[in-house]
């Protein structure tokens, strides 16, 4: 059911995104040829009305992913639509992971476009690039790097995973603060709000304290010793209370659902 | 013919007066299948259920009998179709002398005035 | 599988302090058609949004086909509600492809029939549908599934009498026959003849759970005429001691 759930929340976001970052990637290509070279490789002054169009497009692409999570939220569960996704056969906690992962995805993919455009727009011809022999060389110098410090591609790991934990932390919070809001008859938006900014304010004392406890400072300086066990604390600090908010926000959806 | 339902009454007898009136009148003849309920209930707008109780009563009162596989047969003995024409027929003639009645003429007269209509 | 479809034991709901719901007592078997009559805001929808598990109850129980309300009984009742829930973006096919992945039941040859008979046109972008084919369009959604319980809250309210034949037919003629259908209303006099069963409502309590036909029988009257007599009684008596 779960696999269900995502199928659909995927495709509405693919119906939005996909404009979006088709955009970016084609104003980044665009970019490349107008911005770099003119016929005397003389950067053209008339392009920067382009490149501020792809700026503004990226920060656009990152505030409507914002608005997306929180649409899909609190419209497609706490709004009309709720009415058809809570009478499914599935579990509130079903539908809360599945918007969960689909909105933690697009965040990804944002980032990602917004790494990767820079890259084509970069002026650099990549077939010539590519077709260096020098490639060669510098594949099997990194394979062999890898080989011998397989370590590496787990620190890349743990770190991809202290980006995800952060990114679902930040969701969760913006769920339970829907959530909390939710309860009250009125005003459910401003209290959401004011939820929000009271979650940021608790979890930055948290952490204030936790890591100021000579305990955990001794836990951290051992782990600043060994980086793999860094990172996964990082992940781990910010997943606990992640679980936490989401744990609330499953039963809130579960027992004190009421929608108007 | 349309269905004609009035609110004083159970809905079922009122259904199966009217689906008896269709089998005498010939709108369902003899030995012919009847609609299925499903159907019939449609069209009167109401419930399966109900259409089903004032079938029932019609096979009850040998208008109608189960068909050997699904469905109902309207009755081919002429003599149960008789004896139903003919209740329904006192009915009507009970309904003439009591709106008579309610004018004020006396059951004498009614038939009288009946007479007189009939030459 | 239990005898009864609906059972409700004690069931209280309030929203917050305001009291929705003050022990309803109720039994309801399968195969009949029931109304669920009374005023508005004496906790008809509120009955509704607990059996189909939108909401929970404040106490007392619930079951659903000998079920606490849960996945599994979501997936065998059908459930019309009073607004339009689906996303605009949608065409009505993308809601049966999601009904077809989401309730066994769902007949989807049947929900296209459906849509013919009633002149949607199931490839159109419900953005650009008016307020009533919309309406339509989930009323196919919930009878072209093949549920044990249909819950409809005001599916003839706000609409033309044509259109409220058409629906009540459409229900009769599409409801699966095992099914139990119960309707919400205050529009009596057009679906008496469609029920089974009336349920009076009033300040969430049942008053009165009868047969159609046992209330015709014992008042001598439809039952749009008793629940007149319940339901304007008071107001009445109001109206005659201020005239006085």
């Amino acid at each position: 059911m779960l696999l269900k759930l995502l199928k659909y929340d995927f495709r509405a976001m693919w119906k939005q995104f996909s404009l979006i970052w088709g955009a970016a990637l084609v104003l980044a290509l665009v970019n490349r040829f107008t911005l770099f070279r003119d016929a005397g490789n003389r950067v053209r002054t008339d392009s920067g009305m382009l490149m501020f169009v792809f700026i503004s497009v990226i920060v656009a692409m990152f505030v409507i992913a914002i608005i997306f999570v929180v649409n899909r939220f609190s419209k497609g569960l706490l709004g009309n639509e709720g009415y058809l996704m809570f009478t499914l056969p599935v579990r509130p906690w079903q539908l809360v992971l599945s918007k969960l992962i689909c909105g933690t995805v697009t965040w990804v993919g944002c980032g990602v476009v917004a790494f990767v455009s820079p890259f084509i727009m970069a002026p650099v011809n990549w077939l010539e690039l590519l077709q260096l022999s020098l490639w060669s060389e510098i594949f099997t110098d990194v394979f062999r790097g890898v080989m011998k410090h397989p370590g590496v591609l787990v620190l890349l790991a743990e770190f991809c995973l202290v980006i995800l934990s952060f990114l679902v932390l930040l969701i969760a919070a913006m769920y339970l603060a829907m959530a909390v809001g939710h309860l009250f008859s009125r005003q459910r938006r401003l209290i959401s709000v004011a939820v929000f900014i009271g979650l940021y304010i608790l979890i930055a004392n948290i952490y204030d304290r936790v890591f100021s406890v000579r305990f955990v400072q001794s836990l951290m300086n051992m782990a600043t010793v060994n980086a793999y066990g860094a990172m996964l604390t990082a992940s781990a600090i910010m997943l606990v209370p992640a679980l936490a908010f989401l744990a609330v926000v499953c039963w809130i959806l579960e027992n004190r659902l009421n929608l108007e | 013919m349309d269905w004609k339902l009035d609110d004083g009454r159970p809905i079922w007898p009122q259904l199966s007066q009217q689906l008896a009136r269709r089998i005498i009148a010939g709108v369902y003849p003899p030995g012919s299948r009847l609609p299925p309920v499903r159907e019939l209930a449609a069209e009167a707008g109401v419930n399966p259920n109900t259409m089903q109780r004032a079938l029932a009563q019609l096979e009850q009162e040998g208008l109608a009998r189960a068909g050997r596989t699904a469905g109902r047969l309207v009755t081919q003995d002429t003599q149960v179709l008789e004896a139903a024409r003919l209740r329904e027929a006192e009915a009507v003639v009970r309904d003439y002398f009591e709106a008579m009645a309610a004018l004020g003429y006396s059951r004498e007269r009614a038939a009288e005035l009946i007479k007189e209509e009939f030459l | 599988m239990s005898e009864l479809l609906i059972e409700c034991r004690q069931l209280y709901k309030s929203y917050g302090l305001r009291p929705a719901l003050r022990g309803v007592d109720l039994e309801v078997g399968p195969g009949r058609i029931v109304g669920l009559l009374g005023p508005n805001g004496s906790g008809k929808t509120t009955l509704i949004k607990l059996l189909c598990g939108l909401l929970r109850p404040t106490t007392g129980s619930l079951s659903v086909d000998g079920s606490a309300v849960g996945p599994y009984t979501k997936s065998v009742v059908s459930y019309l509600p009073d607004r339009m829930y689906f996303a605009d973006w949608m065409k009505a096919v993308d809601l049966f492809d999601l009904f077809r992945d989401f309730y066994s039941g769902f007949d989807y040859q049947k929900a296209l029939a459906m849509c013919r008979s009633l002149g949607v046109e199931p490839r159109d972008r419900l953005k650009s549908m008016s307020k009533g084919t919309k309406e339509k369009v989930q009323l196919v959604l919930v009878m072209a599934r093949s549920a044990k319980l249909y819950l409809l809250d005001e599916p003839i309210a706000g609409v033309d009498p044509a259109a409220r034949d058409f629906i009540l037919r459409t229900i009769l003629t599409n409801y699966n026959e095992e099914g139990t259908v119960l309707i919400s209303t205050h529009l009596i006099s057009d679906i008496e003849k469609v029920l089974d069963e009336a349920i009076f409502l009033k300040e969430g309590k049942i008053m009165l759970h009868e047969t159609v036909d046992t209330i015709r029988e014992k008042e001598g009257k439809s039952v749009d005429a008793l629940f007149r007599e319940v339901f304007q009684a008071a107001p009445m008596f109001d109206g005659e001691k201020e005239g006085f």
